[in-house]
């Protein structure tokens, strides 16, 4: 393997294991908000960040699976395995980035929406929407897929 | 080139032939300008597509055969192409070669070589061959197939236009190669003796197929070919030489069938060692990066549930904008403006307005839902990973005695119960098939959601979301059992699993991706819709009349002269036979038409209840509590999905399994609801 | 012998015998699964659903895609997913690990 490629793995796995982390954070926090919302309908426990990270079960799973993935990058790259590593890689941030991209485009289906029928199209509440923690995680992921994707040139494209 | 020859050519016939996953429909498409008449081969529910190919000033009819591997008796797929090729005699038969899978498509090549077939081979995928380090030596192909070889990338649309040349210079000058297979030569002897019997005896049997390939055929105990022979004048006579020719053959070959399937993939192996070339060492390809990680251990679950969870946002949310376009034009405009008509009977406006216009506008407002749901299972099929999910799921299905490839009929039926039963069709087994298409109705499909949404926000509120859940589970979880149980019981039988060639990932073609999507569209559009509108219109005759005679219009403003109507009776009728759910006349009579279509359901409430579909939450809170709601939900979930649904396991399976369908499903649905109501009391819910 | 279903990630398997019917045993040979065969097994969920690639002959030229006492296999088309029930039915030996 080049040099040049080494060194964009471990920068993309180092990458890979803080936004892996964040993911399964995220994830966490959000099943955590879901079960106080049921647990506790009336509003009396508050939950965590509940305006950017929701309580919603299926959210919480894309998270969780993600951040599973990109850590198991990690994992392959510790027990040496190049091509696993980079296998987890390349589908975890996919997986994030479209993910951020259904997140884009149901705020964007929404504001029309409120158009159509009439409704008052906040500022907010598109802010609240681009910023959403699945959105927000989505953006840092493109890096990391790029940086999978140079590495792929790197070292399986090389003849 | 003359008139007549050109009038000839009109009437020509070519025939499209490929495995699976070879770009066929893509070649089609491109062949025929996308325009083609979609039925099915007669007597059994195939899909059969026609299209017209122009070349030049030349029409040519092409039809599309069923992917297949071979040409053997044992699959529908594989007799309809057979018998088509013996009985229509197509002028060319394209047969298309995926050049990333060679020595499989080979082995349908020489199969229809021997069948007598005027081949053209296509080379298809020749690109994604490249990427995997190696190329096929085409112009050495046809020297030793001695027949026309074009090599195209169909994606792209490379090589199209050759093809249509091809085809159209083989049309003038026919050739056959139908002794490409050297079975050995004490077989040899045998197809020899047995050649020259059938042309004395069967002379009208050889004038269809080529003699040499009955030969084979018997002697590989062709049961079709068996029963033709069986058949005739001298029929038993030819088959007792068969017998004779298998015992003298018995010292020498142990497997007669088996000897005779592996000369010919022999022969394919050989042709591909000699026509494969490396060109580069392979790099890691981009299927053997991603099956690692999606068809993982762990991680391959997980991520299966968040696709599947982005496909419901998909179709869901990003329609909502052209939902509520339709709902506003159909349901309010034009509603609206038809009641103002001036000059018009009430009676005819009631009926244009509140039946016609509110059915087609009841189905129009699911279509963009419908059609995003597809649009994002199209593309998922398209990349190659709805495959990957029989996998995945195929050991928790084993358990259940279902094959892993009942899991996608069950997807579909998330989006419509209509194809997610067709989509059974693909499953090998004839007693899992059946069973597959008699559960894929139990998954909760797009039509059910809102009367979900309706009642368990009136009731529940708080924890709808979760509730709404449950029910999705709750019917994936019935599917696996209720198939359990119909595998010990009525359709027993060994699991035989299945197989499935997994195809590579590709990116998605836009132009296949849309065909699809609209394909199914329009199914469930023509299918569902015409059931629908005729649901609604009924649902109206019977509530502007009633025993007492006709009620009018006004019946649909007024809930005390609704009672009195046909929907009174059927209503208090199963609302005594609900009684310990304790579920009023209303929302029973609204039950009864949630049987022709589940979308009926909310609207026929808020009829019933007198206050629109607006305030209709209200109403449902007054009369449901949280424990009655949840029974009425299951309920919905469980019986009869739809009056389309149950068409089409008619269709498929025949009327008896239909009957089946229904019959099991309201008992089931019955069952389940007093079990929610019979637990919660012992709970102390109420 | 054993079963297909129990064979390990990443072995080499030689088929032994195919216990299916005739309908099931004839889809497998036409995708080149059938006696003295070598299978490669990608994904084995052990025991469960397997997924393989056939490899044939050797061919100097072709498409490595393992090297079994010194003498190349490639890998012949796309992979087969064989549910539970079909591995079990296939019997193999194993021959070589990657």
């Amino acid at each position: 393997m080049s040099n040049e490629g080494s060194r964009i793995l471990s920068v993309a796995i180092s990458t890979s294991l803080i936004i892996g982390i964040a993911y399964i954070t995220s994830g966490l926090i959000s099943l955590y908000n879901w079960s106080v919302m049921i647990l506790a309908p009336e509003g009396m426990v508050k939950g965590i960040l509940r305006k950017y990270i929701p309580g919603d079960l299926g959210m919480a799973l894309i998270l969780l699976s993600i951040g599973l993935t990109l850590l198991a990058a990690v994992y392959y790259k510790l027990r040496q395995s190049i091509t696993k590593s980079f296998s987890c890689l390349t589908v975890g941030s996919t997986l994030a980035i479209i993910t951020m991209s259904m997140q884009l485009l149901t705020v964007l289906a929404s504001t029309i929406d409120s158009l159509i029928i009439g409704d008052t199209i906040t500022v907010e509440g598109v802010q609240l929407g681009v910023l959403r923690i699945d959105s927000l995680l989505g953006y840092v992921a493109i890096l990391l897929f790029i940086m999978s994707l140079r590495f792929y040139d790197k070292r399986f494209r090389a003849k | 080139m003359s008139v007549v020859s050109d009038i000839k050519l009109k009437r020509m016939k070519v025939a499209l032939a490929g495995i699976p996953n070879v770009g066929k429909s893509l070649i089609f498409n491109q062949l025929t300008g996308g325009r083609a008449w979609v039925g099915n081969w007669p007597g059994v529910t195939v899909e059969k597509k026609v299209g017209k190919i122009r070349i030049g000033d030349n029409e040519l009819e092409v039809v599309d055969l069923p992917g297949i591997y071979s040409l053997t008796a044992y699959s529908v797929d594989e007799l309809i192409a057979r018998n088509f090729i013996v009985e229509e005699r197509p002028n060319v038969v394209v047969c298309i070669l995926n050049a990333a899978n060679f020595e499989r498509s080979l082995y349908l090549a020489i199969s229809l070589l021997e069948l007598g077939a005027n081949v053209v081979l296509d080379l298809n995928m020749i690109d994604i061959a490249e990427n995997e380090g190696y190329e096929v030596d085409y112009v050495r192909l046809q020297s030793i197939l001695k027949v026309p070889v074009v090599p195209t990338i169909a994606t792209k649309g490379y090589g199209i236009d050759e093809l249509k040349k091809a085809i159209l210079s083989a049309m003038k000058e026919r050739r056959t190669y139908v002794g490409i297979v050297d079975y050995g030569a004490d077989v040899e002897r045998e197809i020899r003796r047995l050649k020259s019997l059938l042309e004395e005896l069967a002379p009208g049997l050889c004038r269809k197929y080529p003699s040499r390939w009955i030969a084979v055929k018997l002697l590989e105990g062709d049961e079709d070919i068996l029963s033709k022979v069986s058949k005739l004048p001298h029929g038993s006579r030819m088959l007792e030489e068969v017998e004779r020719s298998k015992r003298s053959l018995r010292r020498r070959v142990e497997d007669l069938e088996s000897y005779i399937t592996e000369c010919r993939y022999r022969k394919a192996l050989e042709i591909a060692q000699q026509v494969l070339k490396r060109i580069k060492t392979p790099e890691v390809t981009l299927t053997d990066l991603l099956d690692f990680v999606l068809t993982h251990k762990v991680l391959g679950m997980p991520i299966a549930l968040s696709i599947m969870y982005l496909l419901f946002r998909f179709s869901f949310e990003v329609s909502a904008p052209l939902v509520d376009t339709i709902d506003i034009v159909m349901n309010h405009w034009l509603h609206d403006w038809l009641l103002s008509l001036p000059g018009l009977p009430e009676s005819l406006k009631s009926f244009l307005a509140d039946g016609i216009l509110a059915g087609i506008g009841s189905v129009l407002v699911f279509l963009p839902v419908i059609a995003f749901f597809f649009l994002g299972f199209a593309l998922l099929e398209d990349v190659g990973y709805m495959a990957r999910i029989a996998f995945i799921v195929d050991k928790i299905f084993h358990s259940f005695h279902l094959p892993g490839k009942a899991a996608i009929p069950l997807v579909i039926g998330f989006g419509c119960n209509v194809p997610a039963v067709m989509a059974a069709r693909t499953i090998e087994d004839e007693n899992e098939r059946k069973v597959a298409a008699l559960i894929a109705p139990l998954s909760s499909c797009n039509a059910r959601l809102p009367v979900y949404m309706v009642i368990a926000g009136a009731v529940l509120r708080a924890y709808a979301g979760a509730v709404i859940l449950s029910l999705y589970a709750l019917g994936i979880l019935l599917a696996l059992i209720v198939g359990w149980l119909f595998r010990k019981t009525i359709f027993k039988g060994p699991s035989t699993g299945f197989i499935l060639e997994l195809p590579p990932y590709l990116s998605p073609k836009l132009s296949n991706v849309v065909f699809k999507t609209w394909e199914r569209t329009k199914r469930f559009l023509f299918k569902a819709g015409t059931v629908i509108l005729l649901g609604v219109i009924v649902v109206w005759l019977l509530s502007v009349s009633g025993p007492g005679g006709y009620l009018g219009p006004k019946a649909l403003e007024a809930p005390e002269v609704l009672e009195r109507g046909w929907v009174g009776v059927i209503g208090h009728v199963l609302a005594w036979a609900f009684a310990p759910m304790k579920w009023d006349w209303r929302a029973c009579a609204a039950l009864f038409f949630g049987f022709i279509a589940k979308e009926t359901v909310v609207g026929t409430m808020g009829i019933l209840y007198g206050v629109g579909e607006e305030r209709v939450t209200e109403a449902i809170m007054r009369s449901f509590t949280p424990l009655t709601g949840y029974a009425y939900m299951a309920f919905v979930l469980i019986y009869v999905p739809c009056l389309a649904t149950i068409a089409m396991i008619r269709n498929e399976l025949g009327l008896k399994y239909s009957l089946l369908a229904l019959i099991y499903e309201v008992i089931l649905a019955y069952f389940v609801a007093l079990s929610i109501v019979g637990i919660g009391h012992l709970m102390g819910i109420r | 012998m054993m079963p297909l279903a129990f064979a390990h990630e990443g072995a080499v398997v030689k088929v032994l015998q195919v216990k299916a019917g005739r309908g099931l045993a004839r889809r497998l040979r036409e995708l080149g699964i059938f006696e003295n065969q070598l299978l490669r097994v990608v994904k084995s969920r052990g025991p469960g659903p397997t997924i393989v690639e056939v490899l044939c002959g050797s061919v100097p030229q072709g498409r490595p895609s393992c090297v079994l006492t010194s003498c190349y296999y490639h890998r012949m088309g796309g992979r087969i997913l064989l549910g539970f029930g079909i591995s079990m039915k296939i019997l193999v030996e194993e021959v070589g690990n990657q």
